[in-house]
């Protein structure tokens, strides 16, 4: 019982060195929620497959020859490949103002003799021009063109075989010109209409979006940063004679982490079971009260689990700094290995052993099918056993430690 | 400066292989992180499930093998009677996307027949859907393409030179030299008004991961200046020929001095291990950003727990700022970007503005308290 | 010629509380002064002041006629100033330490010539690591580093708090030949016996008069 006893003047110290900072927590709290919703609101942008409002992009074409004129027109019309952009032909120095006065998000420039060097197999270069203030639009526009000129690329080759071959055929210039433009537009027309071959569709199997998706992870990796914060908050270098005199009083390693645990675990869940809240008020991430339980639940052991992790490293690393380099390179592991970052099943398969030990994907994993896939059960036996054997080996390491210091 | 050196040599001694150890890490640990990403990057892969629900003749086989072969996806084939259990399997998002190749796809495709041959199932979180969608609407407009070359070459002989025989194969050949021959047409994304940046085609630039655990482990670095600069020990350079403010900044620059040599280390094994180059001058520029900024934590901060957070921090906003950069629009934004974030000064080769500020911040702090204490 | 130390109507205050009041005192070379007050009387102010390292509030202070002022800085190379807390490199070795000032120091020594310093004080542990070095043994060299310079007036700020008998008396006996060179010696201690055997003369600063009457009283 003495060790009970230890354990509640370590919190409470603890407690005291918490509320002495209880200026700077605040801020060290608020920041991951700031930078990490930043970060996910962008990656929502560039991933999702929404459409957006169209977006104005111009055409320019510097060759005088009537092939491209008539191609860039066809282009112009085309609004297949041009989902979500709105196409205008302008002039070089009309295009290049429009981009000043930020009137369009990008342009794109048929550079001269365009047509001739393309069936002379000669090299040319569609430039696009992106307007700097719309730099993420312009990324979208060089994705559609990129695709056009993919597919004009693997034209171009036929073409060039075809004239190739109508010239041994003792086919005249002029002809084969004819020939080749015809082709060009022929196989153009069907790049531009190669979105009849496939019949689309959106699996709407749930009642969520993928911006929902992202929310869930961001919450997620929000709460594991603040594990990681509310730890380095009460880690302290305590020096040597100051731990004599602990162990004069028989105060233990164990002790001393239980209640470190106990502190972290207990500031970290309260503030996450709040997010939760908040999170839950977004529409389509309602979740019933059970629900709420048991996301709280996996949560719990979530940050339980971590903050061993944590106090681990610490004890068996010496050095604050190599400590603390670790800490933020594991942190970093549990997050690459719950599919926070990056979806599991985008892994390379011999990843996939690791999915299935580890205690972040169990929680992040079911938190998300509850929140998002209306389930009502979950397991925990990964996050059970982690817990477990992380302070087996705590209890072993704080057993160690102290041996040694004999 | 001999005895300076000579004195620094005194204190470094008893901690030499630690020191050397934290100033060798930030190369180790690129080599390690990069080499680890590219081998493991490219297996990365885009789950896609193909259901073939009629009879799997020369084209599908063609075309799904192409599918196969292609570096970023990951198929998985199914027959017609499997086919509820991929898209099932698609809405427990095990799947990126699904394709369904219809009955009537052989002979639709041999047919230059392009309607509706096949059906494509996607959900929410479908991150790479278009790019899959693209590569096999390629495959097919290559395969239907050629068909036609085909045709109009038959075509054209039978007008022009109807004695000649060539067979398909010929032709097929001819079209793959032509396609790996010449120039075909290539195309370039640039902004008004700013240089294109140089592309890097693996998955991790080596320098860019350098540059922040380079930030990050100089602040530790200067853990020994907070500990000197806030120790008891000062005093005693209140007798000596140099003040302790003084000697800390001589020692600031023979610890960048040494960085320096070891940068130049780095910049040749990076330079040979992944083919990837940096500007000198910006890399000389980065350096010297770095040790200022370390020798500035580390004499503002209270204590060397406060200097290593600090420096986690500093490192993870400027990760942040460097990740929303993308996002930022206006001139002025992307500018103050080049100019004034380490990193990426470092990666677009320009000089480090911040430099001569913090260079101003440091002659301050020498000028202050440099009379007699009240 | 003038005394080696002259201090002026020295006032010193922190905010409003006065530390130093109208403060007065002299000495020349080869003496040993004791300082003696209760805690909190000034002494480690006053030592400090001596030592350039405070500025007074008021008053003045004069070393071989010339005054702190602007001069500080040069004067600084006649004094040497043995603080209460251990100021060392932990992980350095006794020579170490001492080569480590010597080479920031104004006058040039070698190593046998700081050895022999050392040896003077009975501390011939060179290459042990302060850090494993007992009490005393700081307490010697924490003198040693601060005569190096061979000053002319040495300031110890209670140089033998918390060490043993032995060590306490080979200071003792070591201070006492430094004067005998010609050394002005200012020394703060709380141990009676001590400063009686060793001052020559005592100075009492602060306000309890039971310092003042064990002075007298003898």
């Amino acid at each position: 019982m003495k060790t009970l006893k230890h354990i509640f003047v370590f919190l409470a110290n603890d407690i005291n060195r918490m509320k002495r900072k209880w200026l700077s927590l605040p801020l060290i709290y608020i920041s991951p929620l700031i930078f990490v919703s930043l970060v996910i609101w962008m990656a929502s942008l560039l991933f999702s497959p929404d459409e957006e409002a169209p977006v104005s992009v111009g055409v320019v074409n510097l060759d005088d020859s009537d092939e491209t004129q008539e191609m860039v027109s066809l282009l112009v019309e085309a609004t297949d490949v041009a989902e979500g952009l709105k196409l205008e032909g302008l002039e070089h120095e009309e295009a290049s103002e429009q981009i000043e006065n930020d009137d369009i998000a990008a342009y794109i420039v048929f550079p001269p003799e365009f047509f001739t060097k393309m069936i002379q197999g000669e090299e040319s270069r569609l430039e696009v021009v992106g307007n700097p203030n719309r730099v993420l639009e312009s990324h979208v526009v060089n994705e559609v063109i990129e695709t056009v000129v993919r597919h004009i690329r693997s034209s171009q080759a036929n073409i060039l075989t075809i004239n190739h071959y109508a010239e041994n055929f003792g086919m005249d210039a002029d002809q084969r010109n004819e020939l080749m433009l015809n082709q060009f537009i022929s196989f153009f027309l069907q790049t531009l209409s190669s979105d009849t071959m496939m019949d689309e569709s959106e699996s709407a199997h749930h009642m969520s979006t993928g911006y929902e998706y992202f929310i869930i992870n961001g919450m997620f990796i929000i709460i594991s940063i603040w594990v990681l914060v509310t730890h380095l908050a009460l880690v302290q270098d305590v020096r040597q004679q100051l731990r004599n005199r602990m162990r004069m009083f028989g105060a233990t390693y164990i002790a001393e982490g239980t209640a470190k645990t106990l502190l972290t675990f207990t500031v970290t869940v309260l503030m996450s079971i709040l997010f939760l809240y908040i999170v839950t008020k977004i529409d389509g991430l309602y979740i019933v009260g059970e629900n709420f339980v048991r996301v709280s639940v996996l949560m719990g052991l979530y940050i339980t689990a971590l903050a061993l992790v944590l106090l681990l490293i610490d004890w068996v690393i010496p050095s604050f700094k190599a400590a603390l380099l670790v800490k933020a390179a594991v942190l970093f592991s549990v997050l690459l290995f719950a599919g926070a970052l990056i979806p599991r099943i985008y892994f390379p398969i011999y990843f996939e052993t690791i999915f299935d030990f580890s205690f972040s994907y169990q929680a992040l994993n079911w938190i998300e099918e509850i929140m998002l896939g209306s389930r009502f059960s979950f397991e925990l036996d990964v996050l059970l056993i982690s817990i477990i054997v992380l302070s087996v080996m705590l209890i072993a390491a704080g057993l160690w430690k102290e041996r040694r210091v004999r | 400066m001999k005895n300076l050196l000579i004195t620094r040599w005194l204190l470094l001694r008893p901690v030499l292989w630690k020191v050397m150890l934290w100033m060798l890490l930030p190369l180790a640990l690129t080599i390690l992180i990069t080499s680890a990403v590219n081998e493991t990057g490219e297996d990365f892969r885009v789950p896609v499930a193909v259901v073939v629900q009629g009879e799997e003749g020369e084209v599908t086989r063609g075309i799904l093998n192409s599918l196969e072969n292609s570096e970023f996806i990951r198929l998985d084939k199914f027959k017609e009677n499997e086919q509820n259990h991929a898209i099932h399997q698609l809405e427990q998002y095990n799947y990126d996307s699904v394709f369904v190749l219809t009955e009537d796809f052989e002979n639709k495709m041999t047919n230059n027949d392009r309607d509706n041959l096949v059906e494509a199932h996607y959900t929410d979180r479908s991150l790479f859907y278009v790019p899959v969608k693209e590569q096999l609407a390629s495959l097919m407009q290559e395969y239907l393409g050629e068909l036609a070359v085909y045709e109009e070459i038959y075509s054209l002989r039978d007008e022009f030179a109807p004695e000649q025989s060539i067979s398909e194969q010929e032709i097929g050949s001819t079209i793959k030299t032509i396609r790996t021959d010449s120039n075909l047409l290539t195309q370039e994304l640039t902004f008004q008004d700013t240089e294109s940046s140089s592309d890097y085609d693996d998955m991790l630039n080596p320098w860019t991961g350098w540059a922040y655990l380079t930030i990050m482990l100089s602040v530790f670095m200067f853990d020994m200046i907070n500990k000197e600069y806030h120790g008891n020990i000062g005093h005693r350079f209140k007798f000596t020929t140099i003040s302790h403010k003084s000697y800390l900044l001589y020692s600031l620059m023979m610890f960048t001095a040494v960085m320096l040599l070891i940068d130049l280390t780095t910049y040749f094994i990076i330079n040979s291990m992944f083919g990837v180059d940096v500007s000198l001058f910006a890399l000389i520029s980065f350096r010297m950003f770095c040790s200022l900024l370390g020798f500035l934590l580390a004499v503002s901060a209270g204590s060397p727990f406060g200097l290593y957070l600090s420096g986690l921090m500093v490192t993870v906003v400027l990760l942040a700022l460097h990740i929303v950069m993308p996002l930022a629009g206006g001139q002025a934004v992307r500018w103050a970007y080049e100019y004034l974030h380490p990193a990426v000064s470092l990666m677009t080769g320009t000089m480090n503005l911040m430099l001569p500020v913090l260079l101003l911040i440091i002659v301050v702090w020498k000028g202050r308290g440099a009379l007699v204490e009240s | 010629m003038g005394h080696l130390l002259k201090v002026d109507a020295l006032y010193k205050s922190y905010g409003k509380e006065p530390v130093l009041e109208d403060f007065n005192m002299q000495a020349d070379r080869g003496e040993i002064i004791g300082l003696v007050g209760e805690n909190g009387a000034g002494k480690s102010t006053l030592l400090r002041i001596i030592a350039t390292l405070n500025r007074p509030t008021d008053g003045e202070v004069y070393i071989d006629e010339q005054s702190y002022g602007k001069n500080y800085k040069k004067l600084r190379r006649k004094i040497g100033y043995v603080p209460q807390e251990i100021e060392l490199w932990e992980e350095l070795s006794v020579i170490e330490n001492m080569r480590f000032f010597e080479k920031l120091s104004h006058e040039n020594r070698s190593v046998p010539e700081l050895k022999n310093l050392l040896s003077e004080l009975h501390l011939e542990k060179y290459d042990t690591k302060v850090s494993r070095l007992s009490g005393g043994m700081k307490r010697k060299l924490n003198l040693a580093i601060s005569l190096i310079h061979e000053p002319e007036l040495l300031l110890l700020d209670e140089p033998t708090s918390g060490i043993d008998l032995k060590s306490r008396i080979e200071i003792g006996k070591f201070l006492k030949g430094l004067a005998g060179k010609g050394a002005l010696i200012i020394y703060t201690s709380h141990d009676m016996t001590e400063i009686r055997e060793l001052c020559d003369r005592t100075i009492f600063i602060g306000k309890d008069p039971f310092y003042k009457n064990i002075l007298t009283d003898g």
